[in-house]
Parts: structure tokens; sequence; C-alpha cells
């Protein structure tokens, strides 16, 4: 028996959604005869999707017909595949949404510029500086002597606000949320940063001594684990840490929402039955598939629940989260920062308003919308929104972000010592005494 | 014995222009009225012709190879291929069935895994690498057993106590009559019929879960005779947000099928 039902429960989990500011890319696809009709058919596509689509029918008070009327003779007009999806972009940024985005997938980006090649750090945006906030273990960034709080002022002889400029002036006529803003920043700089293997970034540092320092790193090929591509959903890094901190707490950190984590996180999870409790590190998770989230939070409930709802114009969706046997019953802290977006939004708002977590760090990115990945004629994959969110409590997570019950901010002087303030602040909360 | 469309049929309706594109969408119309794209000629006849529900429900049967053909089948195993339009996710999937009514569906989706659904004739579960494991309940269940009867695409008028016939209207080239059968403790589904070859070419109905209500249209294509029975190798499911196209590339009657394959594992 053909069981299609079971299929469309389980596809109405995988709307993916993750954060929507991509890597900047610069791919020209060579011009052919038809090259023009290609780009208006791929203007007609992504046109007539939001048309039909859009999960507000009043487009957040758009008009979306006269939207066509001004960006159509723009993309006509166009003589190269990026010069159209950089017009489609400018149109759906229209809607002032997150998760709406046309993009060259990774591919074909690569030989433009790639993000292959990586020196091995993270970053964070901190009182207006781009502080490290992450130096990996063997990276050629540690080998070469970058430490954690030193903030970046240069990359490849460009300032920050240099590099910055495009997209502050790009920011002038959008509203969004400044979680979202730092986010976008964090991205630029670290594609700067990073790119082809075996070339060097160049960076100049505020030292540990706010001395300007100057470094040379090699670029390496980036060897991490990979996720298997989902449709069009690009393959994507896999991180994931676990492990036992002092005073017996389970420690759970992941980049993204994609299907290799959710095996880790259930053994992980399955591990620590004995701990005190558990924190599930999602700062700078940018979301992935939607469905991950209901399925960890399964292993930390005992009655079927909802994460929250999303709403299309034809139905609606909850996030139901189905209790596994053996779920966690001990104090759960989902650490968040301005980076978590999406699906940790959603993970986070959920756990928070049924009242099995609690929210410890910064207010989330408020990029929360569920998507789907397309395909255009032009080749580009073509990212866009097919239902709202609300949390548990009715609440627009979009554009707003979920709200920590304990806020708590890092700092670069932390970082410089080596501390983690917000994650000193997680572990309070799971030890202090009711 | 004739494939399970149940699986497919099961959903319904009330699909709004605005959400799934204007051209699909059929204008709803009466017994004694043709539809607008009906050629005239062909219409009138139609209207002269109207059958009962009754009598659309036994073609169908007919068409599908007849009950009798039907009850000669006694298990069922298929394979075939899936595809999510438009995120462009594609798969593999097995199923094996057993009268009256056991099942079990294995899919394989690339990127994601192994999803599998089972029913013993009582308990309805599911296993899949994202939400762990968990039994159906309620309507979820009714859904469940409704669409696993063996029997079920010659047995309609009996799981669907009121089935009231709707007029026709076009599905693609076709013109269709239509049913709106109502089985019991659980919402309508429209269904489809090809005027000419009795066929179901088109069910729309409302897949139930948990996670909510999903409006689905089910389109049924090139259907073939296996062991006297007629089947849909091909089915297209659209629904507001996604469309999945199943294609069969194997069906096997009277294989013998061990008892245990339908029993919830135990994880």
């Amino acid at each position: 028996m053909l069981k299609k039902v079971f299929l469309l429960h389980f596809f109405i989990l995988l709307c993916f959604l993750s954060a929507n500011a991509q890597a900047p890319v610069a791919a020209q696809k060579t011009v052919t005869p038809d090259a023009s009709d290609i780009r208006q058919q791929s203007f007609e596509k992504v046109w007539n999707t939001i048309n039909e689509k859009h999960f507000d029918p009043t487009f957040g008070g758009v008009d979306w017909q006269k939207t066509r009327e001004n960006y159509e003779p723009l993309a006509l007009a166009t003589k190269s595949d990026a010069e159209l999806h950089a017009i489609l972009n400018k149109m759906l940024r229209e809607l002032k949404l997150s998760h709406f985005a046309v993009f060259m997938p990774p591919a074909e980006t690569k030989t433009a510029k790639s993000s292959a090649g990586v020196i091995g750090i993270e970053l964070k945006m901190l009182d207006n500086l781009a502080v490290i906030s992450q130096v990996q273990i063997g990276s050629t960034a540690a080998q070469s002597g970058l430490e954690t709080g030193f903030a970046v002022r240069k990359i490849g002889g460009k300032t920050i606000a240099g590099l910055l400029t495009p997209l502050e002036k790009s920011f002038s006529n959008r509203t969004l949320p400044e979680a979202q803003k730092k986010l976008y920043r964090e991205r630029i700089l670290l594609a700067y940063i990073n790119g082809d293997a075996g070339t060097q970034a160049k960076i100049e540092v505020l030292n540990g001594k706010n001395q300007p320092q100057v470094f040379n790193i090699a670029r390496v090929e980036h060897k991490s684990e990979m996720s298997l591509a989902v449709g069009n959903f690009p393959a994507q890094e896999v991180i994931f840490e676990t492990k036992r901190l002092p005073n017996n707490i389970g420690y759970i950190r992941f980049n993204m929402w994609v299907m290799p984590q959710m095996s880790k996180i259930r053994e992980a999870v399955r591990s620590m039955k004995d701990v005190d409790g558990i924190i599930f590190d999602v700062r700078g998770n940018p979301g992935g598939i939607g469905g991950i989230a209901t399925g960890v939070a399964g292993l930390l409930v005992k009655e079927q629940s909802s994460l929250g709802t999303m709403k299309s114009r034809a139905n609606e969706t909850k996030f139901i989260v189905y209790p596994q046997s053996g779920a966690y019953d001990g104090k759960v802290v989902v650490l968040t920062d301005y980076g978590s977006a999406s699906t940790s939004e959603i993970f986070a708002a959920g756990l928070q308003e049924i009242g099995r977590a609690t929210i410890v760090g910064e207010t989330t990115a408020g990029a929360v919308l569920p998507s789907v990945f397309d395909r255009l004629p032009t080749g580009a994959t073509f990212q866009y929104v097919i239902a709202d969110y609300k949390s548990p409590k009715s609440i627009l997570i979009e554009n707003r972000g979920v709200i920590p019950d304990i806020e708590s901010k890092q700092t670069r002087q932390a970082l410089l010592e080596g501390r983690d303030l917000q994650l000193e602040k997680a572990i309070e909360q799971i030890t202090k005494k009711n | 014995m004739k494939l399970k469309l149940s699986i497919l049929l099961t959903l319904i309706f009330s699909i709004s222009a605005t959400a799934f594109g204007q051209k699909e969408v059929v204008k709803p119309t009466t017994q004694t009225k043709p539809t607008a794209d009906a050629k005239p000629a062909d219409a009138k006849a139609i209207v002269a012709k109207m059958p009962t529900a009754q009598e659309i429900l036994t073609k169908y049967a007919q068409a599908l190879g007849g009950k009798t053909a039907h009850e000669k089948i006694k298990s069922r195993t298929m394979k075939g291929t899936m595809e999510i339009v438009p995120m462009g996710i594609k798969g593999s999937f097995e199923s094996y069935a057993v009268a009256p009514n056991k099942s079990l569906t294995k899919s394989t989706l690339a990127g994601i895994g192994e999803l599998v659904e089972g029913f013993d004739g009582q308990t309805a579960w599911t296993v899949n690498p994202l939400q762990g494991n968990r039994d159906k309940q309620g309507e979820e269940l009714a859904q469940t057993k409704l669409i696993n009867n063996f029997y079920r695409e010659v047995n309609l008028a009996q799981l669907y106590p009121k089935m009231e016939q709707k007029g026709t209207e076009k599905v693609g080239e076709a013109n269709a009559y239509v049913l709106v059968g109502t089985p019991e403790s659980l919402t309508p589904e429209t269904f489809y019929f090809d005027t000419k070859s009795g066929l179901l070419v088109r069910q729309d109905a409302t897949f139930i879960s948990p996670e909510g209500k999903t409006p689905t249209k089910t389109f049924f294509e090139d259907f073939r005779e296996v062991d006297g029975v007629k089947l849909p190798f091909k089915m297209r499911t659209v629904m507001p947000q996604f469309e999945i196209v199943v294609t069969i590339t194997e069906i096997k009657n009277n294989v013998a099928i061990e008892d245990s394959k339908f029993t919830k594992p135990k994880i």
C-alpha cells in the first residue's frame, strides 16, 4: 500500500528555515542567445510565486502589482544573470521579511568566490567591533597566534567600515532589527576573511594589549563533515560539540539544524540522563530543517506539545512535539544570541513558552519564516517564504526575536580573558537552587 | 485486486484558487448545468445521461477490473520513486499490504533518510529520523484505517455512507463526474471519475495529522492492468506548499508477506 499520506505528514516538517543571510557571490553565467528569455522567465517565476503563494494576501501592505510594474523593466534590461538576481533580491526586499533570496547554488559559485578555504575563526559584533569569538584548535588562525577577544580592524588592507559600506547603504531603505544587521555584518566580514583555499588572509587586529597587529594567515581547504543536500537545500557544514561541564551539566552545541545533527543530538541527550541540566547552545546557529527542532524537543518533554504554528494562505500547521521514550526531564537552558535564527528561534520560543527551557543570552535574530528552496531558469536558487510563524502563545517572532528570560551579553574583555559570560550565566541558572 | 489508491485518495478539497494557482481550479457545477469548459454538445450529452452515484461507483469498480478480480488478490508489494516539487527532493519507496488492512511503507529520501509507517490492523505507527516514533490517534487513526482497507476502491459506497452526485467538472482534458463522499467520523472527500473510462482521475481530500489539516488534490494517471486489475502508475498530489509526484515501477500481487512485517518496532 502506498503511504502517500505518510509522506504528506513528513514533508510538512521539512520546511526549510535557514537564515537568509547568504554569503555574497559574484557568479556570472555566460550569455547565450536566449539568455534574455531565460531571465524573463526567471522574473516571471519569482513574481508569480510570491503573487500566488505568499502567506499574506495583502503582502504586508506592499502593492505587489505595482512592484511588478516597477521592477519588470529593470529586470528585462539586465545584461547578465547576476544583474537580474540583484534586481530580484531588491524586489523581494520590498516585502521587508527574512527568508527571501535569489542566489547561485554553492557548486556554481565556487569558481567565482569560494568559501571553501578557511582560517578557522568565528566573529561576533560586540560594541561595533568585529571580535574574534572562537579560534578553532589546530587551525591556521590558532597557529598564527590569533586569539579570542582580538578585534578585527582591517581585512586585506581594507577597513571594516569600508568593507561594510555597501551593506550599511542597503540597510538605509530596509527596516531590520539590529540583531539581523549584526548577523549580516558578521557574515559579510567572514566571507572576506575566508576565501579560496591556498590563498592568504591579511588581517589587522587590535590584540590583547589593544595594539594593532597584522597577521597573514593561510586559508586552507575546509575538511569538516558536510550534510547531504536535501533537494535544492544545499549541503551544509556539520559542526557538533558535546561535553560534560563541571557541576554535572551537559552541553550540546551545533552549527545548523541539518539531518546529521539529529542522531548526534539524540545520542548526546540520551547519554545525559544523570546530569543536573542540559545547555543547548544555539548561538550563531542560523537554522535549517524545521522538523529537527520538534524532534529534539521530543527528547525533552513527557507530553505532546507544540512549538508554535505556521500559517500559509490555505492552512495552518503546528510544530508538534512527540515525546520520545526516556525523555530527559531535568533543567534545560537554551543559549541564544543575535545569530540564533529561524529553526533556532522556533526551538527557543517554543520551549520557553511551554515552560520547558530557560532562555539565556541575547535576543535572537527575528528571522523565522518557514521557507522552501526552488530553482529558477537561470539556475539560481530561489528561497521564498511559505508561511508565517507564531510561537505557542501566538507571538509573531519575525522581526522581533526571542527575548531571553535572562539577558547576558558577551564582552570583548571577557573573551580576552578566555571567559564566556553567557555560558557562565547558563551554568548559574542550572546550579542555582530553586 | 487493486492498488490502494486510497492512500492517495483520502484527502479532501476546499482548495482556494489563490493558493494553488488558477489553472487547475474548477468551477462548481450542478447536475443540470454542464461545466463552462465542456463543449456544448458533450455537455448536453452528459447531462442527459447523468448517472447516479451508485452507477458511477459501479462503473469505476468495473473499469478497475471488477470486485471479483480484486478479491482474488490477498497481498501486494510495490516499489517506486517520488519527487517533491518545488524542493527538488527525490526518493524511493517500497510498500507491503495484506488484506484486509495491514500495511507497511518504507520511503527513503535523499539527504533525509528512511521513513517507515505501518498499520497492523489496530495500531498505526510511524518512525522517522526527525520525530522518532509515535502512534496515531483519533481522527488520524480513523483516516489511516479508512485508507488501508485493501479493497477500498471497490467498496467506496460502503466506506463512504453518504455519497452525493455533484455534476461534472473538467479534469485536464477529460470530463469527470463529481461525487462528494463522507466517511464515518471524517470530513468529506471529492472524487472525479472520467465520464468515458469510469476511472478515478482526481481526488480532493484533507490530510489529517496532529500538525493540522492539509487540503490536497491528487491526480491519477497512467493506469495499467496488473493481474486483472487496473492501477494508476503515476500520482501527483498538490498541496498548498508542495507537490508530490509518485511513480510506481513495480507491483507484485499475492506475494507471501510475514505478519511480523507490520508490527511496530521497539525503539
